[in-house]
């Protein structure tokens, strides 16, 4: 059998693994919360007290452990993560209406963020030491380092609310029509938290390109080229670059897959209704159902995407490819 | 001869004048516009319309359970001078029995359901029946033995105990022939088209975003009539969004604003903005536990102890510094211009210097020159005071104790803990780690219940007695006063437990805080606001009495996004193409 | 000490190292003088009269919406900042090396299982996770410590696991398997110094890490409340609805974050500069 068949087999069955493990330590974490919920949801005296039993039953909170457990394993694989305890809605359908908007920015924002990443990383890998490459890898390094949220927060007062250019906040304006004038306004509302996470995930990217981009300078092959006697601009796109974006790949494939939990930080300063501030607002009124069930899809998610990258990076490099790795 | 027909014909006519022309004033009711579009900003939304948990106990949820459903009566709006009282709603009259258990109430003869069906006894029969079961409708006026339906429109509905006011008046009466094959369990109807008799009706929602109502033409009128064509309820995610909103005109009305996002609009806003200022309907209070065990559990338990601190807490202080002056000191649970407020309360003035002599005479004193009291058999008079994370005007409060505290020798550590845990310990004192804590809670008018609070667990007040108080006088008299329909007698033994209580002192009640409220008058008139703000969930009245100014015209349609917009990504667009061309000739890539 | 002199000269004249220094010692100062350079407390609310005024000769940096001075809360939660990013990163410091050694060293079962939770923890993206853990244990400053540090070991571990890989390939650790040292003995005496100089560059990029954590936490209402701090002020700050009246409640806390996020983060790349070249050496 070929190495590389060998190779996904036993990165696939892993997977299988963490993920059924991954699922397990889900379920408990949630349940090991101080705080009973259905004690929360009827904090007010003039509520009598008996009836604290009556809503775990209807949360169905008073199954024993196990049970739930069992319950909970069951109904995951077929995508039904319960009822939401403070909105009375399957998750799945919350999740189902959350994870599109978060899909939309942070996807946009990724995009933007690799073309500009990759572009910057190398030239600053290419020209290291120079003016360029220490401006631009000081600008990457504080639009990494600065907080997102603060970013964000700043953007908003700016653009919004002092200038009054974008609206602080949401998705769209009500009865913003449909069709094309839908789309500019949600445009719109994407704007700022697109430009705060782009400053981010771009920062990440340049930095870790041109790190990699001065690892891959320095090895031979390179060397070769040059004696070759080739163009700069070819040793750098059919040599250097190539060779240095693995790393970023895999970085950028990780993202992806966290894509799924959206970027609180941004979520919760824009109130973009996305899966982030789902997992904030759940979390805030211990609504186990929804936050378990979001936890299940990142996992999940990212499980996933690190198998598509490990497989994408085995695939590439011929080491592995071959088997002797 | 001609001339003096007419001169008198002309009198006549000009004594008529009068009367004609007050027979064309129109009635002012009458000339009330209706039409405009109300848009209300808040700061969450409902994700769905099942009758469930936030259905039932959110802001927003109240108000929309209000306004899409009838119930049987309401709140009348509060005058602040005399209690309140009832005003009808789906049912135009009601009669009590002598006991107090069986209510027979009258439902108006032309309500009918948003989908066309009439409304009648079967309906409110089966809502108090089964809507209760669900454990957050229930309480002690939605506790029904029976409901029996005499006719049409008349309905009989006897309570497990007796009750001086209209039960069932905050349930929302749900239509039988869409809900009865859910009734095992109410919450698992998704409720997507919420068919409700009220004066508005279903038109859009997106959950957890917005939700748009529009004026249902065949409502009965019975005690309400709104005059608005549409209401918009939108959620803002940060306050800062919906005080924008209001100050471009997004918005028209915005309620329960912080104090200083108040301030600011007051001292900045256009003459089309108006900021109120409402009593409020919160009361907080210092709570001792006292179950504690140990010495300083004793001194807890030592009525002197809890009169000192009383006395050393400076509610002035509290007002001015966490609530910039807009909250008014409180000496009991019953806000002060109700009839049932006890004026002869003892006053606990904030008075160091009493407080220390009390605390030396009660055998506290300083033995070790720390600047802490000790017991007598030497413990430093330590406390721990708990407050929960999100009750952040309370935590202000506790800082504000520490130092009156501090001051006449007793140390207090204040210690935050999530609120999942602090319900945890306020249902069982004799566990909690902490000797003191926070507590604010919203008595509203019909204020009797927050006195559960302070029933002895024996009597029943486990699960809301949070101090562990236990004195079977104060029982005896809150039972009796339950039972009780005669207000006179009510109002006697209510003051009788205010006495108790101030002389007991199981907590020192502090502030009631104020509530702001903000509305735009350059569309809309009629505005009116209540105890706890423009509205509340025992007061949607603003919505029947706001309408649109005679004379303006209907607010344009929302405008669309221009080509503005286009402009800006655009340029952004091109910006970041540029930067990436240029550095790379720099980079001398491409020769240029 | 000669060490220690010799290190410190070698920061400096690394580029990053100097910026990073450059950048921190005003903030360390602050965060270590803090009572003597501010008249107020952080609490101190002052009453209507003083609720956002901007910045003035009594309040260098204005104050907030209580009439609290913001200039207090920015040095004293300089002292909080930091304290919870130096322990935090601390713990997960030493979780991670111990696990990373342990992994690494043994290899076979142990390695695989170790990795396996390892890799676990790697899997979930960390904000979420530590928002979670943070909502359970509650609001109180140890626990948003423990948060951090559980929920950043994994990146440590696998660094030092690498690094052990290699320094049990080399000569010097096979004579001494040779001569008979005992399990531990290795592992202490010859596996540890070799990545010494690692853990020591790690652990400085996570302090960076664990103070970016705590701002969004704090952020995020997560933290404590009675201990303020640079995120904490920004909560306030974002939940007041006067924020766009309040730069200068704005500014501060979140320009400080920043600079000693980078501080911490040059000074980190400096000494995996200097480290790298020598280890290599070696």
């Amino acid at each position: 059998m070929n190495a590389y068949w060998r190779f996904l087999i036993k990165k696939a069955l892993i997977t299988i693994l963490t993920i059924f493990v991954t699922l397990t330590a889900n379920f408990f974490i949630f349940r090991i919360m101080p705080g009973d919920p259905a004690k929360l949801l009827l904090n007010d005296p003039r509520l009598k007290k008996e009836n604290i039993e009556l809503v775990k039953k209807q949360l169905g909170l008073d199954k024993p452990l196990w049970q739930q457990y069992l319950i909970y394993m069951k109904e995951s694989f077929k995508g039904n993560f319960g009822i939401s305890f403070v909105h009375n809605v399957p998750v799945s359908q919350i999740i189902a209406q959350r994870l599109p908007q978060t899909l939309l920015l942070l996807s946009v924002a990724i995009a933007i963020s690799t073309v500009v990443g990759i572009a910057v990383g190398a030239i600053c890998g290419w020209k290291r030491g120079s003016k360029l490459d220490a401006t631009l890898l000081t600008a990457s390094l504080i639009s990494y380092m600065v907080p997102t949220f603060w970013i964000g927060i700043v953007l908003l007062m700016v653009f919004s609310l002092w200038l009054g250019w974008f609206p602080v906040g949401g998705i769209t304006t009500i009865g913003g029509g449909a069709g094309i004038p839908r789309w500019l306004d949600v445009l719109k509302h994407m704007f700022l938290p697109t430009v705060a996470l782009v400053l981010w995930y771009a920062g990440e990217y340049v930095i870790l390109m041109r790190g990699s981009m001065l690892d891959v300078m320095k090895e031979d092959y390179i060397l070769t080229a040059k004696a070759k006697g080739l163009r700069s601009l070819t040793i750098l796109k059919d040599h250097a670059v190539r060779n240095a974006l693995l790393p970023v790949v895999t970085l950028i494939a990780l993202n992806i897959g966290w894509m799924v939990g959206g970027c609180i930080e941004v979520e919760v300063v824009f109130s973009w209704p996305g899966m982030g501030k789902l997992i904030y607002d759940a979390v805030l009124k211990r609504d186990y159902p929804v936050l378990q069930g979001c936890f299940v899809i990142i996992t999940i998610t990212v499980i996933l995407a690190n198998l598509i990258a490990d497989l994408i990076y085995g695939y590439i490099d011929p080491r592995i490819r071959r088997g002797t790795m | 001869m001609k001339k003096e027909v007419l001169l008198s014909i002309s009198i006549v006519l000009l004594l008529l004048l009068p009367i004609t022309a007050t027979n064309f004033t129109p009635a002012s009711a009458e000339e009330i516009p209706i039409g405009g579009t109300l848009r209300v900003g808040v700061g969450h939304m409902l994700e769905s319309l099942t009758v469930g948990h936030e259905f039932c106990w959110s802001d927003e949820g109240c108000l929309i359970n209000c306004l899409i459903y009838d119930q049987v009566a309401f709140m009348a709006p509060y005058t602040g001078e005399g209690g309140y009282e009832w005003a009808p709603r789906l049912c135009y009259k009601w009669e009590r029995s002598e006991n107090g258990t069986v209510w027979t109430l009258y439902i108006a003869p032309n309500a009918t359901w948003h989908d066309g069906t009439p409304v009648t006894a079967e309906d409110v029969a089966f809502t108090a029946m089964y809507l209760p079961r669900l454990g957050w409708w229930n309480e002690t006026d939605t506790d029904c033995k029976k409901a029996e339906v005499i006719d049409d429109h008349t309905v009989r509905i006897t309570l497990k105990r007796p009750w001086p006011d209209v039960p069932l008046w905050w349930l929302p009466v749900l239509p039988k022939h869409i809900w009865w094959p859910y009734r095992t369990n109410l919450t698992y109807y998704p409720n997507t088209d919420a068919i409700g008799s009220g004066p508005f009706k279903l038109k859009d929602f997106k959950p957890g975003e917005y939700i748009v109502l529009e004026r249902y033409e065949n409502y009965h009128g019975t005690g309400r009539k709104a005059y608005v064509n549409q209401i918009v309820i939108i959620a803002y995610g940060s306050e800062e969004a919906r005080i924008m909103a209001l100050k471009k005109g997004e918005i028209d009305m915005a309620d329960d604003l912080t104090v200083a996002a108040a301030l600011e609009l007051n001292r900045t806003a256009s003459k089309d903005i108006k900021v109120i200022v409402a009593p409020g309907d919160g009361v907080n209070w210092l709570n001792f536990n006292l179950m504690m065990e140990g010495t300083l559990g004793d001194v807890l338990r030592d009525v002197n102890f809890r009169k000192a601190v009383a006395y050393a807490i400076n509610k002035t202080e509290i007002v001015d510094t966490v609530y910039l002056g807009y909250a008014t000191p409180i000496d009991s649970l019953v806000y002060a211009e109700l009839p049932e407020h006890n004026p002869n309360l003892p006053q606990y003035e904030c008075d160091p210097e009493k407080a220390k002599s009390i605390l030396d005479a009660a055998g506290y004193i300083d033995t070790d020159g720390d600047g802490i009291r000790e017991a007598p058999d030497g413990t430093p008079l330590e406390f721990k005071l708990v407050v929960a994370e999100p009750w952040t005007d309370l935590f202000k409060i506790a800082q504000v104790i520490k130092g009156d505290l501090a001051k006449v020798g007793i140390k207090v550590d204040i210690v935050v803990v999530d609120e999942g845990t602090w319900w945890d310990y306020a249902f069982w004192p004799e566990e909690s780690p902490y000797h003191m804590t926070l507590y604010e809670e919203y008595p509203s008018p019909q204020f009797w219940w927050v006195y559960y609070m302070f029933i002895s667990m024996e009597a029943g007040g486990r699960g809301n007695n949070i101090g562990g108080y236990s004195n079977p006088e104060f029982d005896r008299i809150f039972r009796e006063y339950e039972e009780t329909l005669d207000p006179e007698k009510r109002k006697e033994l209510m003051w009788k437990l205010q006495e108790i209580f101030s002389e007991d002192l199981p907590a020192v009640t502090l502030v009631r805080p104020n509530v702001f409220g903000a509305y735009r008058i350059d569309k809309f008139e009629g505005w009116r606001y209540g105890l706890n703000g423009l509205w509340g969930w025992y007061d949607d009245w603003t919505f029947y009495s706001v309408h649109l100014k005679p004379g303006v015209a209907p607010p344009p349609t929302p405008e669309k996004p221009t080509t503005y917009y286009w402009w800006i990504i655009g340029g952004a667009v091109a910006a970041v193409a540029a930067v990436v061309v240029f550095l790379l000739v720099k980079a001398r890539f491409i020769k240029s | 000490m000669k060490k220690l002199k010799g290190f410190i000269k070698e920061l400096l004249s690394n580029r990053y190292g100097l910026a990073g220094v450059i950048i921190l010692v005003p903030y360390v100062i602050l965060a270590i003088f803090a009572p003597f350079l501010t008249p107020y407390g952080p609490y101190e609310m002052g009453g209507l009269k003083e609720v956002l005024l901007p910045p003035c000769k009594e309040h260098i940096l204005g104050t907030d919406d209580m009439g609290r001075d913001v200039w207090s809360q920015l040095v004293y939660g300089a002292r909080v900042s930091m304290t919870v990013g130096f322990l935090a990163a601390a713990f997960g410091v030493l979780l991670g090396t111990f696990v990373g050694l342990l992994a690494g060293f043994y290899g076979g079962v142990v390695d695989e299982v170790l990795m396996r939770i390892t890799d676990m923890f790697l899997v979930m993206p960390t904000l979420p996770l530590m928002i979670v853990l943070a909502a359970v244990l509650g609001p109180s400053i140890w626990n948003i410590i423990l948060v951090i540090a559980v929920t950043g070991w994994p990146g440590t571990a696998r660094v030092i696991r690498s690094q052990v890989l290699s320094v049990k390939e080399r000569p010097f650790f096979e004579a001494a398997v040779c001569i008979g040292e005992g399990d531990l003995g290795l592992m202490f005496f010859e596996v540890l110094p070799c990545v010494l100089p690692i853990v020591f560059a790690e652990s400085v990029l996570w302090v960076a890490d664990a103070i970016y954590s705590e701002a969004v936490l704090s952020f995020l209402g997560l933290g404590d409340p009675t201990h303020i701090s640079w995120g904490m002020m920004l909560n306030f700050a974002f939940s007041s609805g006067v924020m766009a009246r309040a730069w200068w409640w704005v500014y501060p806390p979140g320009m400080s974050i920043a600079f000693v996020v980078l501080g911490f983060t040059f000074i980190g790349s400096a000494i995996n500069e200097i480290v790298s070249p020598k280890y290599k050496e070696v």
